[in-house]
């Protein structure tokens, strides 16, 4: 047997077909995107059931592989009283490859870098196919109280972190309300 | 346009989550159980397995290498269930197939004893109508209806879809759950702490104690295969399963099993090797993918022992014409499997084999490719908290090799 479609399980890289004849050609996006977008379907279904407090997510007008979430500061961190939106965006291996996540509103945090981009391991080599929006948001969401400081993407966040006082005026002199 | 259809069946018959495969969110279909318990489908196992090394369970991270065979017992039993969401399951994963040109396996009674047919090239038509025809003995409905079409020659996916639209019709009135679809094939009774080996049978933990042998192999008793992996744990579903249908019988059965399993001298079972690094072959106390440079054949499998991806020696059928190929590791390679294919392959003992050559990729020009993909994705995660685990390890354990 051989691989299908070139996935490499929870690989996060994309590594070409390597496999001579043997491996089937990734040519069936097709089919892909069919059952991604049953997938996304589904998720979406369950988001709007599900009613969790402090992240939303719905996709974009007119496509449904582009996701807007936002997620709220927990209590008694930092970043209670802020709001974060995020773009997710899936690819038609979802979800085998964990979809691309950046945070739209600025976030001063240890493991987000100026342009948005999150250094969470389940985004990355840590990524499971029993992922999906909803724990990616909650993952996020609880990464903003419990950042890691060892290997930041922002190291003057990273410096500051031990300062929780002077962290929290940092974020609300940087913070930019989703509605202004 | 097929949205309302889904509400439809959806509506009528509620899946309770237990049911729901994790990866794709949808009723399970030709569920797989893991050895750590944890289940999905075919196709979600295997796209969600790694080609380039261990794979992890997507709800516990249980490393495992081998891709198990079909629980069929729990596919039938499912069937049986929810006859209207089954079959749209059925009729959406066989186009999806029919696009890839790659099959899952006919899921058919025959399968685990030697196989009678070898002719069949029209694959995905003739695994239909057996699949029809053995779930309908299974199911005992109507025999004469649905076994017909294994004498005539399925012409088109058209003819067959004919005859399958009578079945969930049949089965209405057979919808609950009996004992008999939940026997343990070693003792014959209810099955107790299910466990599912690596070729898909299901059996009571105890009994199963009871199967390994002094090399603490589990010889499964139907298809007379050994499960390469460790002591596999209870599937969690179908114990709920069972204790929600027979609760009383389940639960004086557990406690009985219980007392003979504290009296038993293989009780430790607990404390058997788990699958994983250590029981992989030839690399002593190196973790498994720290030596796979040199010889691991990415993205294949062997279809005998599920292993994925094959390391060492790989035997590549040269009559199989199915586009997925079947290749066997070494050692099933040497016990001279018979085990017919883990997808649709017609593979029969007198075809013959050849020794598979480790793909040259890593000096041809799209090893580069592949050399890279890992690094640049490790540098986007530069100081990650994950940067010191495996990716960039076993690249440079590859990188070494040629």
């Amino acid at each position: 047997m051989a691989a299908v479609n070139g996935y490499q399980g929870n690989t996060p890289a994309d590594p070409p077909a390597t496999n001579g004849s043997k491996q089937p050609v990734p040519s069936t996006k097709t089919v892909d995107s069919q059952s991604v977008l049953k997938r996304l379907q589904s998720e979406l279904m369950g988001l709007m059931m599900g009613g969790d407090p402090g992240i939303s997510a719905f996709p974009e007008e007119d496509n449904i592989f582009c996701w807007k979430g936002t997620i709220t500061g927990s209590k008694e961190t930092v970043f209670e009283g802020t709001e974060y939106r995020l773009s997710l965006s899936f690819s038609n291996d979802y979800p085998f490859k964990p979809p691309k996540v950046k945070f739209e509103t600025c976030c001063f945090h240890p493991n987000v870098d100026v342009y948005g981009n999150i250094c969470l391991d389940i985004l990355q080599d840590k990524w499971s196919s029993a992922y999906d929006v909803r724990t990616i948001l909650l993952s996020i969401q609880s990464l903003l109280g419990e950042p890691n400081i060892s290997s930041p993407l922002n190291t003057q966040a990273a410096q500051l972190w031990s300062n929780q006082e002077e962290y929290k005026k940092m974020v609300e002199k940087l913070y930019k309300p989703l509605n202004a | 346009m097929e949205d309302s259809m889904v509400k439809d069946v959806e509506l009528e018959e509620e899946i309770p989550d237990k049911f729901l495969c994790c990866v794709c969110l949808e009723l399970l279909y030709k569920p797989i159980v893991l050895s750590c318990g944890h289940l999905s489908c075919f196709w979600c196992v295997h796209k969600s397995m790694n080609g380039l090394r261990e794979s992890h369970c997507p709800i516990c991270r249980d490393p495992y290498v081998h891709f198990p065979s079909v629980c069929q017992k729990l596919h039938f039993l499912l069937k049986k269930i929810y006859p209207l969401a089954h079959k749209k399951r059925e009729e959406q994963v066989l186009k999806e197939e029919q696009e890839q040109d790659c099959f899952s396996p006919q899921i058919d009674v025959v399968l685990d004893e030697p196989k009678a047919k070898d002719q069949s090239v029209n694959v995905s038509d003739e695994q239909k109508v057996e699949e029809c025809s053995s779930a309908a003995k299974l199911l005992s409905s109507s025999p004469s209806r649905c076994d017909s079409p294994s004498n005539e020659e399925p012409k088109d996916a058209e003819t067959l879809s004919v005859h399958e639209t009578d079945l969930p019709k049949n089965n209405k009135v057979s919808k609950q759950i009996l004992k008999d679809d939940l026997l343990c094939s070693a003792c014959e009774k209810l099955l107790v702490r299910p466990v599912v080996l690596n070729c898909g049978h299901v059996y009571c933990e105890g009994c199963v104690v009871d199967m390994a042998d002094e090399s603490e192999m589990i010889k499964c008793q139907e298809c007379h295969v050994c499960d390469p992996r460790g002591f596999p744990k209870v599937c969690l579903v179908l114990e709920k399963l069972l204790e929600e249908n027979f609760p009383e019988e389940y639960n004086s059965r557990k406690s009985g099993i219980q007392k003979t399993l504290a009296h038993s001298s293989k009780g430790n079972f607990q404390s058997y090797q788990k699958e994983g690094p250590s029981l992989s072959d030839n690399n002593n106390d190196l973790p498994w993918w720290a030596t796979l440079g040199s010889n691991v054949h990415i993205g294949a499998g062997c279809d005998s022992c599920g292993v994925y991806p094959i390391i060492g020696d790989r035997y590549r059928c040269k009559d199989c014409k199915e586009k997925i190929g079947y290749d066997l590791c070494k050692e099933c390679y040497e016990s001279s499997s018979k085990v017919p294919g883990r997808f649709n392959q017609q593979h029969t003992p007198d075809h013959k084999f050849e020794r598979a050559r480790v793909p040259q990729l890593m000096i041809n020009s799209n090893s580069i490719g592949f050399l890279l993909g890992p690094m640049v994705n490790a540098d986007v995660g530069a100081g990650s908290d994950e940067s010191e685990e495996e990716p960039t390890g076993s690249n440079e354990s590859s990188s070494n090799t040629e």
